[in-house]
């Protein structure tokens, strides 16, 4: 166990490359509005598409299908027969394994009143699909069905495969880790898990649901932000932390389930991970802007900050050195940052890795402070929509805990 | 209360557009409620014991004593209850009989905790019976099963403090009533004098009625286009929007042996949705297999629970787009249809199980047929 009441977590640079922002044109999208409201409906597509997707080239749909990869999923928008049609495949069934069980998973919990896409058996092919008139095809409801469907599709195609050994449909292709990528990758994969699990140990014996939080959160945060997981095992990771990550579940719970999960994670081989990481492309970005207003939400002011600064003057560094670590890697898993910030939260995490917790405290609390300055400027008292910023599914818990999240994947 | 088989009380559930509460038979086709339970809807439904609904007109509202009258067309089965005018004690037993929160009818016991309660310049019965949303306008009885009050509203802020308005209150109303031949009017506030228009000043005692916005009630406010694009395809359908409502945006109702359920879950989407059957214990992969077939397209299935669920999901901005509504109300209604159909398929080809809410004397009869 490599982190314990003395020494810090350690910090690797991420293997995972980590998206810039994407800059999206909000004008494209009001003038798809005009265009929709004039009757110009594949005009009005088009735009759309320009607006989501800004270095794509988009031509004529009604010849020509517009394709775009999201992680493992290829989606595939056209127009055909005066409609609009969106599909995206999930998997093929096998009778090698065990397809009612990936139907009724596909019952429970894809298909579902409350989105406009549904998935669709044809054969044995699964696939999620969309598709309706084009004279009622508001930009409002093609960016409802691109914004939601293709993450959903690159969720449940990867757990399909994995769980039920349903066969890869018209999957995308990932690009593979180098051998040296690799390497790093189990290292800090195995040293990920046993801090973990020390962590874990410490999070029992004080019995503090806010130490608890913020361990899970750097449990399951880290993954995310160094590590470009996909595949089965990104799935099983997703669906467990959705329990022991949720600030709402009974604390026992989530302490069992990051034990079951430590144990089956610290049994991964080598080549089992190296087969489930990849540097996947991702046309929407799965990731939020990060802007000035998140930092200092966090940082500047408010009762998480206060609470960390308590923990820090009352001899309880460990709590708040492990609260900044699992807030800055939070930061950095779950927003898309300009360079030089993502550059210096990762300069913050590499100058407090493995020192003893005080020292790590005091030196991530003024890094942070300094990050206010540096990046917030008239912001720095609060931004008044970071809330906004928030990816769906987060959830900051009762007590302001930001990094605690119950979303499942 | 010396009743063991509530089911026999004349107390059915009262569903509008804007919720649902309870009322009680005074007479075979007269119900009392509370005026906020109905306003400001002039027509209401009425659901029976085997979940029929019947429409339901109001003829009398008086909104500062909290009191409605609704007359329905055809005599209803259930106890009549009498309103008691009798003094209260403190500590007396009293039950309150309703439909807490939308549960099938259930009764709460307590004991008066002050019989002259007077807040905001009114008297009320004060008890400790629990009283929850969807109370609202059913009586409180006393162990004779007297009306001797009408559930109205607790204190949120507080545990166990629920109020009724006073038996003698809600005798007086009815008496009243019962003298006039008005089909709709507002008793008014000051000096109980029926107003058969929306007036400023009451021409009885001339108090100024201006901030009560008497036009509401005579003249409801048009619905939200939602309403009006969901209940116009229930027209279409032939399926009364009245007897379908159920609380702001919602609808339910039964089409043959299916129940149906209409909700907005979100800013984006209007949700349709039928719990139809349970799987069987075989053949469960052809079954699923058929359920996730694209035939079904825009329609789908997906299993809620244990219940296989057929749904439909429509974008809000295809509500305000006018120009597809007709094409979308036949979506509409062939849902109507398939989900009535279904049920009964999914039995014979599959072996399913009827679901839980499954209208089962239609679900025998088609089945059969």
């Amino acid at each position: 166990m490599a982190a314990t009441s003395q020494g810090s977590v350690t910090y690797a640079p991420p293997i995972r490359r980590l998206p810039p922002p994407t800059q999206l044109d909000y004008d494209l999208l009001e003038a798809a509005d005009d265009l929709a409201g004039d009757g110009r409906a594949v005009e009005a597509i088009g735009q759309v598409l320009a607006h989501l997707f800004p270095s794509a080239e988009i031509g004529d749909l009604t010849t020509t299908p517009f394709t775009f990869v999201q992680g493992s999923s290829l989606v595939t928008v056209r127009i055909e027969d005066g409609e609009l049609a969106i599909a995206v495949p999930l998997a093929t069934l096998s009778a090698d394994g065990n397809p009612v069980a990936a139907l009724r998973y596909v019952l429970t919990r894809v298909s579902a009143p409350g989105q406009i896409y549904q998935p669709r058996l044809r054969g044995d092919a699964l696939s999620l699909e969309f598709r309706d008139k084009l004279t009622r095809m508001h930009p409002a409801k093609v960016l409802d069905v691109l914004r939601r469907m293709p993450p959903e599709a690159d969720r449940v195609d990867d757990w399909l495969v994995g769980e039920f050994g349903a066969v890869p449909l018209g999957h995308a292709e990932i690009e593979r880790l180098t051998d040296d990528e690799a390497a790093r990758a189990y290292e800090l994969w195995t040293r990920h898990w046993g801090e973990v699990e020390g962590l874990l140990a410490e999070a029992q014996r004080k019995r503090s649901v806010w130490f608890l939080n913020e361990v899970t959160a750097f449990a399951n945060f880290r993954i995310r932000f160094a590590l470009p997981l996909c595949g089965h095992l990104g799935s099983r990771l997703a669906e467990s932390s959705a329990v022991w990550n949720d600030g709402q579940v009974d604390s026992s719970k989530r302490e069992a389930a990051l034990a079951r999960c430590l144990r089956d994670m610290k049994a991964v081989t080598a080549d089992e991970l190296r087969a489930n990481l990849g540097h996947a492309s991702y046309a929407l970005s799965p990731l939020s802007e990060g802007r000035a207003a998140i930092i200092s939400d966090y940082f500047a002011q408010g009762g998480y900050i206060e609470q960390i600064d308590r923990f820090r003057k009352s001899g309880h560094s460990f709590e708040a050195g492990l609260a900044l670590v699992s807030t800055y890697t939070y930061l950095l898993a779950r927003f898309a940052w300009p360079p030089v910030v993502a550059t210096a939260f990762m300069e913050g995490l590499a100058e407090a890795s493995g020192k003893p917790w005080r020292e790590a405290a005091t030196l991530l609390w003024n890094h942070c402070k300094g990050l206010v300055a540096r990046f917030c400027g008239d912001d720095a008292e609060g931004g008044d929509d970071a809330e906004e910023e928030e990816p769906e599914g987060g959830d900051e818990g009762e007590d302001g805990d930001a990094a605690t999240d119950g979303e499942d994947n | 209360m010396t009743v063991t088989d509530i089911s026999q009380l004349g107390v059915f559930q009262v569903y509008t557009g804007g919720g649902t509460g309870t009322g009680f038979l005074i007479e075979p086709t007269l119900l009392v409620t509370n005026c906020h339970v109905v306003a400001p809807y002039r027509q209401v439904a009425i659901e029976l014991r085997d979940r029929r609904r019947v429409l339901g007109t109001v003829r009398r509202i008086h909104p500062q004593r909290d009191l409605a009258i609704v007359e329905v067309a055809a005599p209803l089965e259930g106890e009549i209850l009498s309103i008691g005018a009798d003094a209260l004690l403190p500590n007396q037993p009293v039950s309150i009989v309703g439909f807490p929160i939308g549960l099938p009818l259930s009764i709460t016991d307590g004991v008066v905790s002050n019989p002259h309660q007077l807040l905001d310049g009114q008297n009320f019965v004060q008890t400790d019976a629990a009283i929850n949303p969807g109370n609202s306008g059913g009586p409180m009885l006393d162990e004779d099963r007297h009306v001797v009050a009408v559930t109205t509203c607790k204190l949120r802020a507080a545990d166990n403090v629920g109020f009724g308005i006073p038996g003698a209150d809600a005798q007086a109303f009815v008496d009243g009533f019962r003298t006039q031949t008005a089909a709709f009017g507002v008793m008014c506030p000051a000096c109980d004098a029926l107003l058969e228009s929306a007036k400023r000043y009451c021409d009885s005692c001339g108090s100024d009625l201006e901030y009560l916005d008497l036009s509401t009630y005579f003249e409801p406010p048009a619905p939200h286009p939602l309403v009006a694009f969901v209940e116009r395809a229930l027209t279409l359908a032939q399926v009364d929007p009245v007897l379908a409502r159920h609380g702001t945006q919602n609808w339910s109702f039964y089409n043959g042996s299916a129940p149906i359920e209409i909700w907005s879950c979100c800013a984006d989407h209007l949700c349709f949705g039928s719990p139809l059957a349970r799987p069987g214990k075989q053949r469960l992969g052809e079954l699923f297999r058929y359920l996730l077939s694209a035939e079904h397209a825009p329609m789908a299935f997906d299993l809620d629970g244990n219940d296989i669920r057929l749904h439909l999901t429509l974008h809000i901005t295809d509500v305000f787009a006018h120009a597809d509504h007709d094409e979308l109300s036949a979506w509409i209604a062939r849902f109507l249809s398939e989900a009535d159909r279904f049920d009964n398929e999914l039995a014979t080809r599959f072996g399913c199980e009827p679901a839980p809410r499954t209208q089962l004397t239609f679900w025998k009869e088609q089945a059969k047929g």
